[in-house]
């Protein structure tokens, strides 16, 4: 039977065209070659260029020294010293990068311009990147101080003039001026102008900076976001604890002047264009400290950042039940140490979340804990390390030799 | 004479006549396989000519010169394949591996005689792509599994799988045309 098809095979006869088809595709394939050799030398000339651009970038942000010797190349100086002074690693590589999403929009008014210039973002924890210009030679510095930020259906999800809250331990003594605001709406919100923004101003005529949002609980961020901006500033007065009161009198002492307020109006829509984002995931991992078994249920790796959930035991001695780990809440800096944190394999660490480190224990005995992400840090290990126990009874705040437990 | 491999070790170094000797030499078996695939003159054409241009621009990339006629071959499949599929590429998911149970290993060329009364040259196109691939080489070219197994690029296991399913389609459809 199998001959029956060979027969069938050797009986299609062949196109009279066969020969032609043959040598125009030989032609067609030759010219082809030749443009993809001229596309290739070329690709190989931009991404070589490019290459330089990003170490150039790379390396103002990774070396001080090489940094300060740059300090005078206008454009990049300003995003590349006040990315060096970002409190959050994984989204520096995010932009060095280029993962994050460009939006480049400029809004002026009364001399100031203020430019979106991309973001970077999940659907917990968004950060907006800009950066703020003024024709004035009066002014000095600029800092984002009065604005709301909304959703499409004007309903108010920040608002800098309302609750703002004592500087989170991560931004504590870090290099640039900060806001922390507090939301009743669920979110909580970082403005940070990065690195000494007078000096920054002084040479470069312009702020770099920040606005991270957070959302908390089961609030997420919308994909449209509205920044209402009403008044800029160009220091900061705080009476808050954590803040700095010495950049407001090194300011009246440099100028010899109070800061000067610009009100006006600058409105720009965020939207974002980005797709879902694949989520590392990874669950039910077993530990014990200090006599009490604990389960991290769950373990969740977004790009902006990282959930934990942690079902919390009893110690197996004097029965106290296990509510969290460090403390609560606090300000001060000699605590930031007994908080936990994750460490990867090259030794870098990713800390709760500016917004979130506080913590209730749920009904079902877990705790959530948000942290900053790796997802753009190539790593190939993650530990959560954990050097404090709190007990709901016997002895609160139980220091322990640090534990370290493998998430990855 | 040069033997294939003198061609292609020419063709390597740019030889343009050493290619278009290639191509002659398996030109009428070409396009009759392409023909299988899509039953009229044109598009037949249409794929022999994409299958020449891509083994034009890629034959410096074959590393061993005695496998030019499966690598030829192989980009003439995909070419077909995605002519008739939309685009869609055969992707062999891990099948053999869920049908070990089968023991495909011991089953021979012998197991995959045709019965007698299919038209294959008709139902061959009622067929998925992944089978009809397998079936056109195998009865119509008359290869062995191993041969197949090195155009297709996947183990001879698989191919033996899915050679069987495509007989267990074909008698199928025989007895549903009897009904």
């Amino acid at each position: 039977m199998n001959n029956d098809f060979k027969e069938v095979f050797d009986n299609i006869s062949v196109s009279s065209k066969l020969d032609k088809v043959i040598k125009e595709s030989i032609i067609r394939a030759k010219a082809q070659k030749k443009k993809s050799f001229i596309r290739r030398v070329s690709f190989k000339l931009v991404t070589g260029v490019a290459t330089i651009a990003i170490l150039f970038t790379v390396g103002i942000n990774s070396s001080l020294s090489f940094a300060s010797t740059v300090k005078n190349v206008p454009i990049v100086s300003s995003i590349a010293e006040a990315l060096q002074f970002h409190y959050d690693k994984n989204i520096v590589s995010a932009v060095n990068q280029g993962d994050s999403q460009k939006v480049n929009q400029t809004v002026s008014n009364n001399n100031v311009s203020l430019t979106i210039n991309s973001m970077a973002r999940d659907n917990n924890d968004e950060f907006i990147f800009y950066t703020l210009k003024s024709n004035d030679k009066n002014i000095k510095n600029l800092l984002l101080n009065n604005f709301t930020i909304g959703d499409n259906s004007g309903n108010v999800l920040v608002d800098s003039t309302r609750n703002r809250f004592a500087l989170p331990p991560i931004l504590i003594n870090k290099n640039g001026d900060f806001l922390a605001l507090n939301s009743s709406k669920g979110f909580k919100c970082i403005v940070s102008s990065l690195g000494d923004t007078i000096s920054n101003y002084a040479s470069n005529g312009e702020t770099y900076g920040s606005i991270e949002i957070i959302a908390l609980d089961n609030n997420s961020i919308p994909n449209n976001l509205k920044l209402k901006v009403s008044n800029f500033t160009e220091a900061y007065s705080m009476d808050y604890l954590g803040y700095s009161q010495k950049k407001y009198a090194d300011f009246l002492a440099k100028f010899n002047r109070k800061p000067i307020d610009i009100n006006g109006n600058w409105q720009l829509g965020i939207s974002n264009i980005s797709k879902n984002p694949k989520i590392e995931t990874y669950n039910n991992i077993k530990f014990a400290a200090n006599n009490t078994d604990f389960q991290i249920n769950n373990f969740k790796i977004y790009p902006t950042h990282m959930d934990a959930n942690i079902k919390l035991g009893v110690n197996k001695i004097d029965n106290s039940t296990a509510v969290g780990f460090g403390r609560p809440s606090t300000t001060h800096q000699d605590n930031y140490s007994s908080l936990p944190y994750l460490i990867d394999e090259n030794g870098s660490k990713y800390m709760l979340s500016p917004g979130a480190f506080t913590s209730q224990v749920n009904a079902d005995k877990s705790i959530n804990l948000t942290f900053q992400s790796s997802y753009y840090t190539n790593i190939k290990h993650l530990y959560l390390v954990i050097s404090q126990i709190i007990y709901e009874n016997g002895k609160p705040y139980t220091d322990i030799t640090p534990v370290k437990i493998q998430i990855k | 004479m040069d033997s294939i491999e003198t061609f292609v070790k020419k063709a390597k170094k740019g030889d343009d006549e050493a290619f278009t000797n290639l191509i002659d030499i398996n030109k009428v078996k070409l396009y009759k396989i392409a023909y299988i695939y899509v039953k009229n003159e044109q598009d037949a054409l249409d794929i022999l000519s994409d299958t020449i241009c891509k083994a034009y621009r890629s034959i410096n990339k074959l590393k061993d010169p005695k496998f030019f006629n499966t690598w030829l071959f192989r980009i003439l499949i995909n070419t077909a394949t995605d002519k008739t599929q939309n685009n869609k590429r055969i992707i062999y998911i891990d099948d053999y591996e869920k049908i070990k149970s089968e023991l495909i290993d011991n089953m021979c060329e012998a197991d995959f005689n045709l019965p007698a009364n299919i038209d294959l040259y008709r139902a061959i196109d009622t067929l998925d792509i992944k089978y009809k691939n397998i079936v056109i080489l195998k009865y119509f070219q008359d290869m062995t599994i191993a041969q197949i197994s090195k155009i297709l690029n996947h183990p001879e296991g698989t191919i033996k799988v899915y050679l069987s399913r495509a007989l267990k389609k074909l008698k199928i459809q025989l007895k549903e045309e009897y009904i």
